[in-house]
């Protein structure tokens, strides 16, 4: 082997050698707190004392489980991420219908109309939202984080729900008519059913968006109506303790689990992956 | 029992983009159980009309008939129209047999009707065993009969093929034309096949329509349009010619004129109706180009025989059943001819050749 050969392999192997390097410390990065948060919620002593815990024990998950505020959050939270999320992947899909398949005046306004509130901070959008539903009426806490969480899901159910809409051939809804169908009946029956992989990616997204969505709900609780992130930051003002560690592992669980189901159902790498649907050929 | 109409007919249809002509007036009508081919380049229009006969679009002007009724203005579902897509448009998620039941289910086929029906097109089409695969699990060949027997299936008036066998390769093209031709006349249906492929159109259809710029230029069947082409784009468009600028000079004969050109002599050529002295173009199809190695011997001295040059090969391509010459005769022109490959040796670059042909051989069209 020549000279200038090693010399060539021995910068391709340090290459290597840091790509592996930064990609490992990127995991280690994103997992290491992960993994001492669920190991803390676990810590058995009474006062919050230093890494690794001294004991074991399930204490922070009775408070949690015992404790009315966080269990009526957790069950708003539940609600208000299906509700929200139902009605963002419901109008993200025909939005991106819309922008897709069709040309109209105006088009390219009222696409980065709807990615707007990827730009508008929360905390404005939260307290605009908060003026507004006080103008029009809406005075029930439940209903307005509802639509404020929609809202801001939208922009990501529009995208993926474009991406993957994008890929399925306008001449499958031109069969389906030409065959007797209506223009809905070929959506319902042919387009929908093609981009499920995409609907059920962006349900995933505004689902986790949802649950840990703070900025513009704590504009819109109420005293009737808090969520469980709001309930956990405001206590965590008033006493730190390491039920928030717990309720950490609860939502850790939670995502796994929808991973899981997600996987089961379409594959997770056609959800993450963006191609999202089964090709015709 | 078939229905009692099973034709379209379409009269002055105009559609326009913006300031671009896509159909420029056509008008043209299909008979019961005919197949017949809108054939042009791409962008002459065919493939607008097809799309304004299933309703995708609509024509500003004229009036389209499907089975006797005004079609303009109806949606896509509100006719019965059959559409085969040059990509097939199969739908991926679903079996070939829910694919074929889709459009009876739409048409509202009556449900003990159906599997008689599913039974019958899956024989016609050979696709019994299949119903169960998805598409993407069958062969190019495979998918156009699903794509086919779905169109069929619900007995429409007219069936529209766009393209039909260009997203295929070129052995399965050749099986599938006689195949296809087969089927749709067994089921007698009225067919318009949208090509720019002059050989699947003359292959498949009982009658051609030959588009450009959004007319039709010519109609007719294959064996009118390619041997009497009447405008040097149909000439060129289907097949090829050598062609000759010149003039009808004087009459030789009952329908018989002597033709004169810029190094041609002693040409006598069949035109119907030609005037002295009118310009004309000649055209000569390679074919109709007949080669030998030498001159007759008594036509070598003294007057050369009528209608024959004497030239020199220099080029030979060997199709395997043809074999194509180029020519260069006397003045520079080079002339393609086109022989039978009869096992006999090629005739070698370089060579003399003679080259003839028949009077009636010719195509003249009006400068």
């Amino acid at each position: 082997m020549s000279m200038k050969s090693r010399r060539k392999r021995a910068i391709d192997a340090l290459g290597g050698t840091i790509f592996f390097t930064l990609v490992a410390l990127t995991i280690a990065f994103l997992v290491t707190p992960i993994l001492m948060v669920l190991v803390m919620s676990f810590d058995g002593r009474e006062f919050l004392g230093p890494f690794p815990p001294s004991s074991f024990s399930l204490q922070y998950y009775e408070s949690l489980f015992g404790s009315r505020v966080y269990m009526a959050g957790l069950k708003n939270t539940a609600i208000i991420a299906v509700a929200s999320t139902v009605i963002a992947c419901a109008v993200g899909i025909l939005a991106a219908f819309a922008l897709v398949r069709y040309k109209f005046p105006g088009k390219a306004s009222v696409e980065a109309f709807f990615m707007s509130p990827l730009i508008v901070p929360g905390v404005i959008l939260g307290f605009s939202l908060l003026l507004f539903y006080s103008a029009i009426g809406v005075l029930d806490g439940m209903w307005r984080i509802i639509f404020a969480h929609a809202l801001v899901s939208l922009p990501y159910t529009i995208r993926v729900a474009q991406t993957s809409l994008a890929g399925i051939p306008s001449t499958l809804t031109e069969a389906a008519m030409s065959l007797g169908a209506t223009e809905r009946q070929a959506f319902f029956s042919i387009t929908l059913p093609l981009a499920r992989a995409g609907v059920l990616s962006s349900g995933v997204l505004a689902l986790a968006h949802s649950i840990d969505e703070v900025n513009v709900s704590i504009f819109l609780v109420d005293a009737y109506t808090t969520t469980l992130p709001i309930a956990l930051l405001s206590n965590m003002r008033q006493q730190f303790d390491l039920t928030i560690a717990a309720a950490s592992g609860v939502i850790i669980l939670f995502v796994v689990l929808l991973i899981v189901i997600v996987d089961r159902l379409v594959g997770l790498d056609k959800v993450i992956g963006g191609g999202v649907h089964d090709r015709a050929r | 029992m078939q229905d009692k109409f099973r034709s379209i007919e379409l009269r002055g249809v105009t559609k326009r983009f913006g300031n671009f002509v896509a159909v420029n007036d056509v008008s043209f009508s299909v008979e019961r159980g005919e197949i017949v081919s809108l054939l042009g380049p791409s962008g002459c229009g065919k493939t607008t009309t097809l799309r304004m006969i299933a309703g995708f679009e609509h024509p500003e002007v004229g009036s389209i008939a499907i089975a006797g009724q005004e079609a303009v203005g109806l949606r896509p579902y509100e006719r019965n129209v059959g559409l085969v897509f040059q990509h097939f448009a199969l739908f991926p998620h679903m079996t070939v047999a829910d694919n074929i039941a889709y459009g009876m289910k739409h048409r509202d086929v009556p449900k003990e009707e159906r599997p008689a029906r599913m039974r019958e097109i899956l024989e016609l089409v050979k696709l019994s065993g299949l119903e169960n695969r998805r598409p993407s699990q069958l062969s190019g060949g495979q998918q156009q009969r699903v794509a086919l027997a779905r169109a069929l299936v619900t007995k429409p008036s007219i069936v529209l093929l766009d393209e039909p066998l260009s997203a295929l390769d070129a052995k399965l093209r050749q099986a599938l034309q006689v195949e296809l031709r087969s089927i749709l006349k067994r089921v007698e249906c009225s067919t318009i096949i949208v090509t720019h492929d002059q050989e699947e159109a003359m292959s498949l259809s009982d009658r051609l329509l030959v588009m450009n710029a959004g007319r039709i230029e010519q109609e007719g069947t294959p064996a009118e349009i390619y041997s009497r082409p009447q405008t040097r784009f149909v000439a060129d468009f289907i097949g090829q010619s050598n062609w000759f600028s010149g003039q009808l000079k004087e009459q030789a004969g009952s329908n018989q004129w002597l033709y004169g050109a810029r190094g041609l002599s002693n040409i006598v050529v069949e035109a119907a109706d030609g005037r002295p002295s009118e310009k004309a173009r000649l055209g000569i199809r390679p074919e109709h180009l007949r080669i030998s190695d030498h001159f007759p011997s008594g036509s070598a001295q003294g007057e050369p025989a009528a209608n024959a040059f004497s030239g020199t090969v220099t080029n030979v391509a060997f199709l395997g059943p043809d074999i194509e010459y180029s020519i260069e005769v006397d003045d520079g022109v080079q002339l393609l001819a086109i022989e039978k490959n009869d096992n006999r040796g090629l005739k070698a670059v370089g060579n003399p050749v003679r080259l003839s042909f028949e009077a009636s051989d010719v195509i003249i069209l009006p400068e």
